[in-house]
């Protein structure tokens, strides 16, 4: 009973180590095969005759084909595991001496009069031709990845060059757009001076045609009667109307005096030439040669300080400010009004206040006061060029003066 | 003698028309603004009237637009002295 249990553990057991898809192989301490499979002998090319019996070595490639009886002799002295319980992959040599992979495990059984070692051998050829073919399969995919990353980064440097290109044409477009603004800004204020120009021209004909126009039928007429006046005891009517022309040529004069001045001004011709003067010896000049002009019982008050002023400013500019200041007090307030015209030092500074009580300026013209040509239309009916407080204010800039 | 009433505030135009006027042969009434040119020629009664355009305060067309409502003037014959055109001038008060 006993032994026919034991017959059948070694039946399964063979059929077991037989049918293993696995080389299985057992080897004694000297490392002579005991058992190897059927496995085994398809695996390394041998007959079981000719694998049974030999040293197991000559499954193995070198240098283990030749250092293996040292293996075992070392292992079986010392103790020491190098491959025993652990497994390892290692390469295996066929019959036809070619060499291939395999995974190997090896158990030491100790019997009772001798110890065996079992090995598992499990061939690694398909699973490293696979690896390998993954490998191969890995670099071709790479090697196109590269390829393609290649080509996109040729695309993109494309682009990028393409992208410059775009920016400087924009660049170069908005440049030439700025140019054209710039042109439109410059035509338009081309436009705009000439609009000015043509207007100041209009209102230079029609004021011109106007102020030009008395005295020059005072001259005319005055003329007309000289001529009649043929008689010897008729010359002081002659003489009247010499007079008459005289004063008709120089009002004039005048008028031409202030577009002259007005134009050398604006070219900015003209240039301040300061001398030291008293305040009050020129005040009593402007009063002599201004007198000439007031109506009956007009006259001027000036307020100065009581010490000496000496001044130091362009004589010829302070006067012209101060007669056209007092000219037009003088013509636009009645007769029989005083004339204020007060003068005082502020910091250095020379204030002028003239005061009339004339007509005044309507306070929504006001604005216009300095605009050349420019009359009030209150006195439109009333001589005037409409230059006199336009030339006073250039003056006045050029001595680095303000208008208070 | 025909009286003529000459409306003028240039002083100098004023009087060269007047002797200009008397020389030959005309009773000349003088008038510095157009308010005065109206008093004299409703009190004088002129035959003709010469009125300046541009006058301070009440200028030409003022003096012809009251004198022609006025029926005891308005057939006195108006002749503007055209220093200004602004407007177009009509002829006869």
């Amino acid at each position: 009973m006993l032994k026919s249990s034991i017959s059948d553990d070694a039946l399964r057991l063979k059929a077991i180590i037989e049918t293993a898809t696995d080389v299985i192989i057992i080897i004694d301490e000297n490392g002579a095969v005991e058992l190897a499979n059927e496995a085994a002998f398809r695996l390394f090319g041998y007959t079981r005759e000719e694998l049974v019996g030999q040293n197991i070595a000559m499954v193995m490639p070198e240098p283990h084909r030749s250092r293996h009886d040292e293996y075992i002799r070392r292992y079986c002295e010392t103790g020491h595991k190098k491959i025993i319980g652990i497994g390892r992959e290692v390469e295996g040599r066929r019959k036809d001496g070619t060499v291939f992979p395999l995974r190997l495990s090896v158990s030491e059984v100790k019997l009772q009069d001798k110890r065996i070692f079992a090995g598992i051998i499990h061939d690694l050829s398909e699973q490293r031709a696979a690896e390998s073919r993954i490998i191969k399969l890995n670099a071709e995919l790479e090697q196109r990845v590269e390829m393609r990353t290649e080509e996109l980064a040729n695309a993109v440097n494309q682009l990028l060059k393409i992208n410059k290109k775009l920016e400087r044409e924009i660049k170069e477009r908005e440049a030439a757009e700025m140019l054209i603004k710039e042109n439109e800004t410059r035509l338009k204020d081309a436009l705009q001076r000439e609009k000015e120009l043509s207007e100041l021209k209009s209102r230079f004909v029609s004021m011109a045609s106007h102020e030009f126009r008395t005295p020059l039928s005072t001259i005319l007429s005055s003329a007309d009667l000289i001529e009649a006046y043929v008689a010897g005891e008729q010359q002081p009517k002659r003489e009247k109307h010499v007079k008459r022309v005289k004063s008709a040529v120089a009002t004039l004069t005048g008028i031409l005096n202030d577009f002259l001045s007005l134009s050398r001004l604006e070219e900015g011709q003209i240039v301040t030439e300061p001398v030291h003067f008293q305040l009050r010896s020129f005040c009593d000049e402007i009063t002599d040669e201004i007198h000439g002009l007031l109506k009956p019982g007009q006259h001027i008050v000036h307020l100065i300080p009581e010490e000496p002023v000496n001044l130091f400013l362009d004589k010829k500019f302070l006067k012209n400010i101060f007669f056209n200041l007092l000219s037009n007090a003088i013509k636009y307030s009645d007769a029989d009004l005083p004339i204020e015209c007060e003068t005082t030092l502020k910091d250095d500074k020379l204030c002028i206040r003239i005061t009339d009580q004339g007509i005044g300026i309507p306070e929504e013209e006001q604005q216009h006061l300095f605009t050349r040509f420019f009359r009030a239309h209150h006195v439109e009916n009333i001589q005037g060029t409409g230059l006199g407080l336009n030339i006073v204010k250039r003056y006045v800039e050029l001595m680095r003066g303000l208008f208070l | 003698m025909k009286k003529i009433l000459v409306i003028e505030d240039n002083a100098d135009v004023r009087e060269n028309l007047e002797e200009i006027l008397e020389l030959s042969g005309y009773d000349v009434l003088l008038a510095e603004d157009g308010t005065v040119g109206v008093e004299k020629a409703l009190k004088e009664m002129p035959d003709l009237i010469l009125c300046d355009v541009m006058m301070p305060k009440l200028d030409g067309y003022g003096v012809l637009n009251i004198l022609s409502k006025k029926s005891q003037t308005s057939n006195i014959p108006f002749i503007f002295l055209p220093l200004k055109r602004k407007k177009p001038i009509s002829a006869g008060a």
